[in-house]
């Protein structure tokens, strides 16, 4: 008996689009159509920019679904191809921005700075947030953060990916997955401790 | 590459906590199950993260999925396209359609190759004309000199005042054949470095010709007797190492790809031969060499009288 097309795993789906089955390739895009344009929204910070991300990264899956290892998961692949025509599409805003903008302002070169969570607990605001605030403070964070860290931070808290799975996704070192994502964290969180200090201090100026 | 981010990272503490919530996919349930500090670093980590649930999402249309449908059905069609075969050409024998086939990459490919096949061979034939009457100009030319040079030396050739400038032209000749070639030059007002553009296939720094060597006063130039050729192709076989053998007396120069050499004569005609052999004699002989013998033509060996020996 025929299994029904939303029955079946995502790579028995490929391999049933491969062997010319019309059903399942739209239930492949339907299966991941709100979970993958979320990660591609808050990876790209844009809506539009994520939408045409999105219809290229499964059009990059039909153009190479020959190509498919089917002893791996489909997932990861999936979102190997996305952050990669993700990070094709950052590149291309960095060149248009770097004919009108001035080069970004330099770190502290090759000094590391250790965030301790607990110490820095002081992040949330003395102003509770409307919920319509917070979301508009995390996505300027966000936003704001280096797109390698964005998206190994996505890939963890939203895909709950392993390791090793982010590894593949990204085709990195199991190292460089760990220092990336502890990198990504501690911006994260100083990025919000400055956020709202910064608007502390807006609201009351006598401080 | 410069960054508006220091470069940060977690304490060793906070490290070991998140790799044991993260490693295996993320799971901040585990953090009810940590203890003491553990635990409020988790809590910490679990409120951090959770801010990214706050970040404005919206779901994805009917639009955006059947604009992808839409879009991967475009690029199946293109690739269909492509790799189909079209089996009914028109009737009118013109190419269907716009794109390419295969029967028109096959039709154009066999019309490069058949270009290239008699293109090719048409150019390298009209290379070699033209070559060949090049340096058939240049050798009447030679010839010039060799008259003007003769009439104001009481009838001596510049090969034969180079002979008379050396106890015997084939004692030094193979240990310094260049030499004689520069003083023949010298003596026809002609310079190497001068004269490069001489040479018939272009390569610089060579002297451009092969001349007769004579004993000095043993010569009366005639109409069988060469005077210049093109160059000798066995000095650089010795160069390289190899060894001559009498059979190689045979080869042709090199210049007009093995193909004979134009050969200029005493009486001042010059004649492209396809052949090294003039009346039995071999141009590149030296002697009366025998099948199987290594011609030992850089040796000093002295050639027969009237021999032809034409050096580089």
């Amino acid at each position: 008996m025929e299994i029904p097309v939303a029955d079946r795993t995502d790579e028995q789906l490929l391999s049933d689009h491969l062997a010319g089955d019309a059903a399942a390739f739209p239930q492949l895009v339907e299966r991941y159509r709100n979970e993958l344009l979320h990660f591609l929204i808050r990876f790209l910070g844009s809506r539009a920019a994520a939408e045409d991300v999105f219809q290229e990264a499964f059009l990059q899956v039909h153009l190479s679904a020959e190509s498919f290892d089917t002893t791996r998961r489909f997932k990861p692949w999936l979102y190997t191809i996305a952050a990669n025509k993700g990070r094709d599409h950052h590149r291309r805003q960095k060149r248009r921005a770097a004919a009108s903008l001035s080069a970004p302002v330099a770190g502290k070169d090759g000094e590391t700075e250790f965030v301790d969570l607990i110490a820095s607990d002081e992040a949330a605001p003395e102003t509770p947030l409307s919920e319509r605030e917070q979301a508009a403070k995390v996505k300027k964070v966000v936003d704001e953060l280096p797109a390698h860290y964005r998206e190994i931070l996505l890939l963890s808290y939203f895909q709950k990916m392993s390791y090793g799975q982010i590894a593949d996704s990204l085709e990195i070192p199991l190292g460089t997955v760990k220092s990336r994502l502890h990198s990504a964290v501690a911006s994260f969180s100083e990025s919000w401790k400055l956020e709202n200090a910064a608007m502390d201090r807006t609201e009351d100026p006598t401080d | 590459m410069t960054s508006s981010h220091p470069n940060r990272s977690l304490s060793d503490d906070d490290a070991r906590v998140f790799d044991g919530l993260a490693e295996n996919g993320l799971d901040l349930e585990a953090v009810d199950a940590l203890q003491g500090e553990d635990r409020a670093r988790g809590e910490r980590i679990r409120d951090l993260m959770g801010l990214l649930d706050s970040y404005p999402v919206e779901d994805a249309s009917e639009d955006l999925v059947n604009a992808t449908l839409a879009r991967v059905g475009r690029a199946e069609d293109e690739r269909a396209d492509r790799m189909r075969l079209d089996p009914a050409p028109r009737a009118d024998g013109r190419l269907s359609g716009r794109r390419w086939r295969f029967p028109d990459l096959f039709a154009t490919a066999a019309m490069l190759l058949l270009a290239v096949g008699v293109i090719v061979p048409i150019s390298s034939h009209l290379r070699q004309t033209r070559l060949v009457a090049h340096d058939h100009d240049n050798m009447v030319e030679a010839h010039d000199g060799f008259t003007t040079y003769a009439a104001a030396n009481d009838g001596v050739t510049p090969m034969q005042s180079v002979a008379s400038l050396l106890p015997d032209p084939f004692q030094w000749l193979g240990r310094d054949s260049g030499r004689h070639n520069q003083l023949v030059h010298e003596a026809c007002g002609l310079h190497t470095a001068e004269d490069d553009h001489r040479r018939p296939d272009g390569v610089a720094g060579e002297h451009p010709y092969s001349y007769q060597v004579w004993r000095p006063g043993a010569w009366a130039p005639n109409a069988s007797q060469p005077m210049i050729t093109n160059t000798n192709p066995l000095p650089a076989r010795l160069d390289a190492g190899r060894q001559v053998h009498h059979r190689d007396t045979l080869l042709n120069a090199g210049c007009h790809e093995g193909t004979g050499q134009n050969v200029l004569f005493g009486d001042g005609h010059v004649e492209f031969l396809g052949t090294c052999q003039i009346e039995g004699d071999r141009l590149w002989d030296p002697g009366h060499g025998s099948e199987g013998m290594i011609i030992a033509i850089l040796r000093g060996e002295l050639p027969a009288d009237h021999a032809i020996f034409l050096v580089h």
